[in-house]
């Protein structure tokens, strides 16, 4: 059974000028007992504004809706980059990480021409999900921040909220793909004997002195 | 709302080099210039130190045309206003008001020395806002050059220096046209089916999603 998501994005009307909308994304996952007993392993994933990268640095892995996914073909540095709970920093993303490209960067003020261009956000930590411990069993992002402001007499961010609107279904993806890691089946060895004082020559197979059963 | 703005210029008759005086003063209040329009570096730069092949004229404010540089180019003793005098580059990002010829810090022919560029301000977004330019103070007092004729006119430098005010006016004008934007929500709420990947083509299947 699947956890329940909760994704919310919203993204402020901006003012007339030389400002920038704030938006903020929040998402809520609670992994209860019976849901994700398949643990399936959730990447590192980022969003990143598509000018921290080349499009010959990454390759699309898949689809969601109408957006690609993207990883990485070697690990590449982006500068200030939004990790929950550690502030900006500078991160390598690494091959196995899955990246969601932003339009354009975020910012830290309102004000168009103050603050700092954010390059992305973290929005997981790779691990397995499931509700046993020492799993991720919970998700709870919430970020908040500024749009950039667009120089046109109708600026349209519904880019950003098609974006945004991407990381509920990038969960349910990687949690059903998940599901492709199947079970197997029981399998049995059973063996009950006696050897017997036999010369060393004669003992040439064990089907000679034990019964096998497989099931 | 705009800001009100004083500005004033004087070109006094005296038959050596006229003295002029310029002032602008603007003070922006709450609730003036909220949609902070940004100003770019604006300087009046004589016309014999503009490299004539190099400007693109961006508009015109009456009959004054207003260029930026293709490229940076130098000049020498440019006052800055509120500093003193420097030898800067003209950036392709300034807006240029040409001026007929030099000022002159002398009345006196071979008396004093020539400014041949003034920085009017610095650029920046304007508005009521902390960090932002919210008031403009120029007073510039100096000498124009001397016309030899029998009745010298100087209507070209009143014209020039006319320019600035409207020039403003322009800008936070221009400014408006970058419009206001819509509010957007995205919500999800919901629970992902155990189907098979291929039969979840739409998301409406599995949750309700909601663009406003």
């Amino acid at each position: 059974m699947f956890p329940q998501i909760i994704c919310e994005a919203h993204i402020a009307p901006k003012p007339v000028g030389n400002w920038c909308p704030q938006f903020s994304l929040r998402l809520k996952v609670k992994v209860r007992k019976g849901e994700l007993e398949w643990r399936p392993w959730v990447p590192t994933t980022y969003m990143v504004s598509s000018q921290a990268f080349s499009e010959c640095q990454l390759q699309t892995v898949f689809a969601v809706g109408n957006a690609q996914i993207l990883q990485p073909l070697y690990d590449f540095y982006v500068p200030r980059l939004l990790i929950p709970g550690m502030g900006i920093r500078g991160r390598y993303i690494y091959t196995t990480n899955l990246v969601i490209p932003l339009p354009d960067c975020f910012y830290s003020h309102p004000m168009d021409g103050r603050g700092k261009a954010i390059h992305g956000v973290r929005l997981f930590q790779e691990g397995y999900m499931s509700p046993y411990e020492g799993d991720i069993n919970s998700l709870d992002v919430a970020i908040e921040g500024y749009l950039p402001c667009r120089r046109e007499k109708h600026p349209d961010y519904t880019d950003f909220l098609e974006v945004f609107s991407i990381v509920p279904k990038l969960l349910e993806k990687i949690w059903r793909d998940a599901l492709d890691i199947g079970a197997s089946k029981e399998l049995v060895y059973k063996y009950q004997g006696h050897s017997a004082l036999l010369p060393r020559e004669e003992k040439t197979g064990e089907t000679k002195t034990s019964p096998v059963v497989f099931i | 709302m705009f800001p009100q703005i004083f500005y004033d210029v004087q070109i006094l008759p005296g038959d050596k080099r006229p003295k002029f005086s310029f002032t602008l003063q603007v003070n922006i209040r709450k609730g003036e210039l909220e949609w902070r329009p940004r100003v770019p570096t604006v300087c009046m730069v004589g016309i014999q130190d503009i490299p004539k092949d190099q400007l693109q004229k961006r508009f015109a404010v009456g009959k004054v045309k207003i260029f930026s540089p293709a490229e940076a180019f130098f000049v020498r003793r440019v006052l800055v206003i509120g500093e003193r005098m420097y030898n800067l580059l003209i950036m392709p990002d300034y807006l240029v008001i040409p001026l007929p010829g030099c000022i002159y810090t002398h009345p006196m022919k071979k008396e004093g020395c020539d400014i041949r560029a003034v920085i009017l301000f610095r650029g920046g977004y304007m508005s009521p806002y902390e960090g932002d330019i919210n008031s403009l103070d120029i007073a510039i007092e100096g000498y124009l050059p001397w016309r030899r004729r029998e009745k010298p006119d100087y209507t070209d430098f009143l014209e020039a220096f006319s320019v600035v005010p409207k020039l403003l006016e322009q800008l936070w004008h221009d400014s408006l046209d970058i419009g206001a934007s819509e509010e957007l929500v995205y919500k999800y709420q919901g629970r992902p089916e155990l189907l098979p990947w291929e039969e979840k083509t739409g998301e409406t299947k599995t949750s309700p999603v909601v663009f406003i």
